[in-house]
């Protein structure tokens, strides 16, 4: 199976299948919008992703390889909120750092599977927690004026309704 | 800040809000990219709406407290129309994000009226008229086809009301006086109202089958409280009035009639009103009617029946008014 190099940020080289570095929209695009040939040694150059994510990246991208295509954005049925497989919530079993660059990787690299199950976790993170609890987990200022609290906390309050 | 914990805590609305007297505010300013730095690595807003989309919508509000970008992103018409879509296979158009917070977080457009097979008892129901020998619940219809099979607005019962050789009416009135955010909607947008209801005969007797439905505002609100009959039955001296001048004109007011022969009768059929045509904006009441005898004066239960009754406000259509 013909291979290409994929290059992250801080210089380093990876050899990957085609077919799994194409689960990549961006690099798909790449090869199709450069006419790279699959038969060249050519290398991609992926300027916003360091070595360190680039690695689980494709971790990721090898074992979810054979996944049937994501639906399309419309599809006619509900998406569940909760459905993380248990292998990727054991691969996203990082510091918080990681996962936001795994996010940012996955939106720069546009991977619509990983994105999704990367922020549900962070997703998860959030639910149930209070939002000075949120603050402390993200590093939030809470920049309200006590009268602009006041003001969203009333408006909220409105909003409830049996 | 103070202690912030107990603050964020929900607390009940004191006071009842005229929907008249409330605006929604306006995005708040924003200074910097607090809410978007988190843990110290910048995160765009579309990646940050991504994240908060997976959040259960009934918790999204919640979050507004977090800082003010996140206010400002969740109190935004595009971020709900986004969770509208995930939840929802249904297309609209862009409308504002409290309409898709009401959608998802209140029973608004869900069914309002209770009660619609008879499974208890009378419950919610008035009765107005109760002729012949009166109305009955049957457990499974009697002498008409059974309930279809996977009917939503059935929610799983087999039974139905059945009617008599005189009028057998009844009504059901669903108060919107504390339901403030679809009231708040309503004087804002134009919301399509949908009313619907199964019916059938006996198989061996003719019967007639009415369905009426009414709005009324928040002036002649008490008056529909009173005015429990809505008249269409045959009128008779007692019942002679002119709604005008009683000054409890509805804002809108639709019926469907259902005739059966005899031999006729017994396959149900829905019957379904939409007001979809504009109504003021202070409505305060619904009340949907319904009707049955039968038409040839046999003793017994032989007048229409009725099941699955359903009133619902419907996002589709929703219009600004203007």
């Amino acid at each position: 199976m013909p291979n290409i190099k994929l290059q992250s940020s801080d210089g380093e080289t990876f050899e990957v299948d085609v077919e799994i570095a194409k689960c990549s929209v961006t690099i798909k695009t790449m090869l199709e919008d450069l006419g790279m040939d699959d038969e060249e040694e050519e290398v991609v150059p992926l300027p916003n992703v360091n070595s360190a994510i680039l690695r689980k990246v494709i971790q990721w991208a090898t074992y979810h390889k054979d996944d049937p295509p994501p639906p399309e954005d419309d599809d006619n049925k509900e998406k569940r909120t909760d459905d993380i497989s248990s292998w990727d919530a054991d691969f996203l079993k990082v510091d918080q750092g990681t996962l936001f660059e795994l996010i940012l990787a996955a939106n720069y690299l546009d991977i619509k599977g990983l994105l999704d199950v990367t922020c549900k976790t962070v997703a998860n993170m959030i639910k149930g927690k209070a939002p000075e609890e949120i603050r402390k987990t993200f590093n939030i200022k809470n920049d309200f004026t006590a009268s602009e609290e006041e003001q969203v906390r009333k408006e909220n309050e409105w909003c409830e309704e049996k | 800040m103070g202690d912030v914990k107990s603050k964020d805590k929900l607390k009940p609305m004191k006071e009842y809000t005229p929907v008249k007297d409330f605006q929604f505010l306006d995005p708040l300013e924003e200074d910097s990219n607090n809410g978007l730095c988190l843990n110290g690595i910048y995160v765009p807003e579309e990646v940050l709406e991504n994240i908060l989309i997976h959040i259960p919508p009934k918790h999204l509000l919640y979050l507004t407290l977090v800082c003010k970008k996140w206010n400002n992103i969740i109190k935004s018409d595009s971020f709900w129309k986004n969770v509208f879509n995930m939840h929802q296979p249904n297309k609209t158009q862009l409308l504002p994000w409290y309409i898709y917070y009401s959608y998802l977080n209140t029973n608004n457009f869900e069914n309002l009226l209770k009660n619609g097979n008879g499974q208890e008892k009378f419950k919610h129901w008035k009765i107005v008229k109760n002729y012949g020998d009166q109305f009955v619940i049957e457990k499974k219809p009697q002498g008409s086809d059974p309930l279809p099979a996977n009917v939503p607005e059935f929610y799983g019962h087999e039974s139905c009301f059945a009617t008599s050789f005189y009028e057998c009416n009844k009504i059901q009135e669903i108060p919107l006086k504390d339901k403030r955010l679809i009231r708040y909607i309503i004087t804002k947008f134009h919301v399509p109202i949908y009313a619907s209801e199964w019916t059938a005969g006996r198989f061996d007797c003719g019967c007639e089958y009415h369905l009426k439905f009414t709005g009324f505002g928040e002036t002649n609100n008490d008056l529909a409280k009173e005015h429990v009959d809505l008249g269409m039955h045959d009128i008779t001296e007692e019942d002679n009035f002119d709604a005008s001048e009683e000054g409890r004109s509805p804002h809108f007011e639709k019926a469907e009639k259902v005739t059966v022969r005899q031999w006729e009768g017994n396959k149900w059929e829905k019957v379904e009103i939409i007001i979809s045509e504009n109504y003021p904006a202070d409505l305060a009441m619904l009340v949907f009617e319904h009707q049955g005898r039968d038409t040839q004066f046999w003793k017994g239960h032989y007048g229409s029946k009725m099941a699955g009754g359903v009133v619902k406000f419907l996002i589709e259509g929703i219009e600004p008014r203007n």
